[in-house]
């Protein structure tokens, strides 16, 4: 380790630099823009103190998206947990192709939210799709998924599902490999050797941390989801799609109502600030270089 | 009986893209009739017209330039931060360190009105420059190597030291060789994050010209709605490049995901 002068000032500059003028600064300059009534498309900014939140609480279409996203949120994540975990755990054998069979699932993930929702858009079509085509085999008729205020967000949530379930599979995983072979062998001797008791005793308690943390990072990750919404349904029908960070797009940057759009922003990082910090204080860790 | 299970569940993953690389070659008049299960009929003429209705070429060349430019970029300016907080003694490195990293928190979608207002001040929008300034840095980057320049041995250094070696031929003759592993991960994740990414052309882009290919792609969607034969053709030559480097890439992207639980 040396201690010298500039350099290292230096070193960190271009970071920095970047940093505060697209994250810092913009965490400050946001909470200003949200005190202000800004149309972009008149390009005026008047001071108006709070009156963008209390219209926000006022009006009934961002409650209706604080709903949505939380149904997305509510859904997708224990869902989505469960799935990664199930998958985690029968893909977690010496079984021949398992290389394969973890690519299978993991495909998905690296292709991008427009292609696969383009995919699900034509799986989900009413006429044309495959899911009805299934159902109209098993007598049913057939669902206008994207076209229904009740099945839109649903097949949203299914896509979602479908896109991210390899990645948290990935981290189960490697959760799973970490728990040491003695736990297994030791709980083998007390008679818990199998099946659901060998999880319930073994394999839960020890994979916590890492069940916590694909939580918390799902959690966050259900919170900004826009894509999806954009591809399949534009965030409807009659808004029953639009989730926040797509009410404040369409406010922003269809109606060029940034004051507005600003305070929605304001609020969504409150909360993910707060979910951040419950998971600091439940982890208790300390990051430093 | 798992084997049956886990190949089954396995293959309930990969059906989407199998039904859609069998849609991609079927003649229109059987994909609007609804055929499933036959097999495709080798139409190729799908992705020629796909190619030639919109300017796929040119978005094909904005997303790759975009895309190059933040990966490198972002390599360059974390390999520089990591190996200052890595190896440097300096006033304020933690508290530094720790504003650099809390840059994470906050999502991109979140910032994204003072963003365009800093690139419309400086008339950036619409053109590559607020598609990859605002993205060259990143606080997973300077995280990835700060960790890993820890876990290498200093006296690898301290020769190149002996012989009055600057800092920066260090930092490129000694350390990058080494941390080789870091930056294909982090060339992995920011790469098919970028060229997957619609958010940012999106808002910061408004002509044909500077469309990058997943918003070429929406466009290409509303232009189509159900010529499902075209979409899934535009779909598949749209996901080759990013479905295609994961492939050749995957060890370290599978290990840097479960070492480091973020992309």
């Amino acid at each position: 380790m040396k201690r010298g002068g500039l350099a290292p000032y230096l070193f960190i500059l271009p970071a920095g630099l970047l940093l505060t003028l697209f994250v810092l600064y913009p965490m400050a300059s946001l909470v200003v823009v949200s005190l202000n009534r800004w149309n972009i498309l008149r390009d005026e900014m008047v001071w108006v103190g709070l009156a963008n939140y209390r219209t926000l609480f006022a009006e009934g279409e961002f409650a209706h998206a604080l709903v949505n996203t939380v149904y997305f949120t509510a859904v997708t994540v224990p869902v989505g947990m469960a799935l990664s975990l199930g998958l985690a755990l029968l893909l977690d054998t010496k079984l021949r192709g398992v290389g394969l069979l973890r690519t299978m699932v993991f495909t998905p993930v690296v292709t991008s939210s427009v292609a696969a929702g383009i995919v699900f858009v034509w799986l989900l079509d009413t006429d044309q799709g495959l899911v009805n085509a299934v159902l109209g085999r098993l007598g049913m008729t057939p669902v206008p998924w994207l076209q229904s205020e009740r099945w839109a967000m649903p097949a949203v949530i299914l896509m979602t599902l479908w896109k991210q379930a390899g990645y948290n599979m990935v981290l189960f995983l490697a959760g799973l490999q970490g728990i040491p072979e003695t736990y297994y062998e030791a709980a083998a001797l007390d008679g818990a050797g199998t099946g659901w008791r060998r999880f319930r005793h073994v394999t839960w308690p020890l994979l916590w941390p890492t069940t916590f943390f694909v939580l918390v990072v799902s959690v966050i990750h259900a919170f900004r989801a826009f894509e999806p919404m954009y591809v399949m349904t534009r965030g409807g029908p009659v808004g029953s799609t639009t989730t926040l960070v797509y009410y404040v797009f369409d406010r922003a940057f269809r109606f060029g109502d940034m004051g507005g759009a600003a305070a929605a922003s304001v609020i969504m990082a409150g909360v993910v600030l707060a979910l951040t910090w419950l998971q600091m204080r439940a982890r208790g860790e300390e990051t430093g270089p | 009986m798992r084997t049956l299970l886990a190949w089954s569940v396995a293959g309930l993953f990969v059906l989407p893209l199998v039904f859609m690389l069998a849609t991609s070659l079927r003649t229109p008049e059987e994909a609007a009739a609804g055929v499933l299960l036959a097999p495709p009929s080798l139409h190729v003429a799908n992705y020629a017209e796909a190619w030639r209705s919109t300017n796929f070429a040119r978005q094909f060349l904005n997303s790759l330039v975009v895309a190059l430019a933040v990966t490198l970029g972002q390599i360059v300016t974390s390999l520089l931060a990591g190996y200052a907080f890595a190896r440097m003694e300096f006033r304020g490195k933690n508290a530094i360190f720790l504003v650099l990293l809390s840059t994470m928190i906050v999502p991109f979608q979140v910032l994204v009105i003072p963003v365009f207002v800093v690139l419309a001040k400086v008339g950036w929008i619409n053109t590559y420059w607020a598609l990859v300034v605002p993205s060259l840095a990143n606080a997973f980057g300077i995280f990835l190597f700060t960790q890993f320049f820890k876990t290498i041995p200093y006296e690898l250094e301290e020769a190149a030291y002996l012989d009055g070696a600057s800092r920066f031929a260090i930092l490129w003759k000694v350390l990058v060789p080494l941390a080789r592993p870091a930056v294909v991960t982090l060339f992995l994740f920011t790469f098919i994050a970028e060229w997957n990414d619609l958010f940012k052309p999106l808002v910061f882009t408004s002509t044909k010209s500077m469309r990058t290919v997943q918003l070429g792609l929406t466009v290409f969607q509303e232009q189509f709605k159900v010529e499902y034969s075209l979409l899934m053709a535009a779909v598949v030559f749209v996901t080759v490049p990013s479905v295609l480097i994961f492939f050749l890439g995957q060890k370290q992207f599978i290990k840097g995901i479960a070492t480091t639980g973020l992309k």
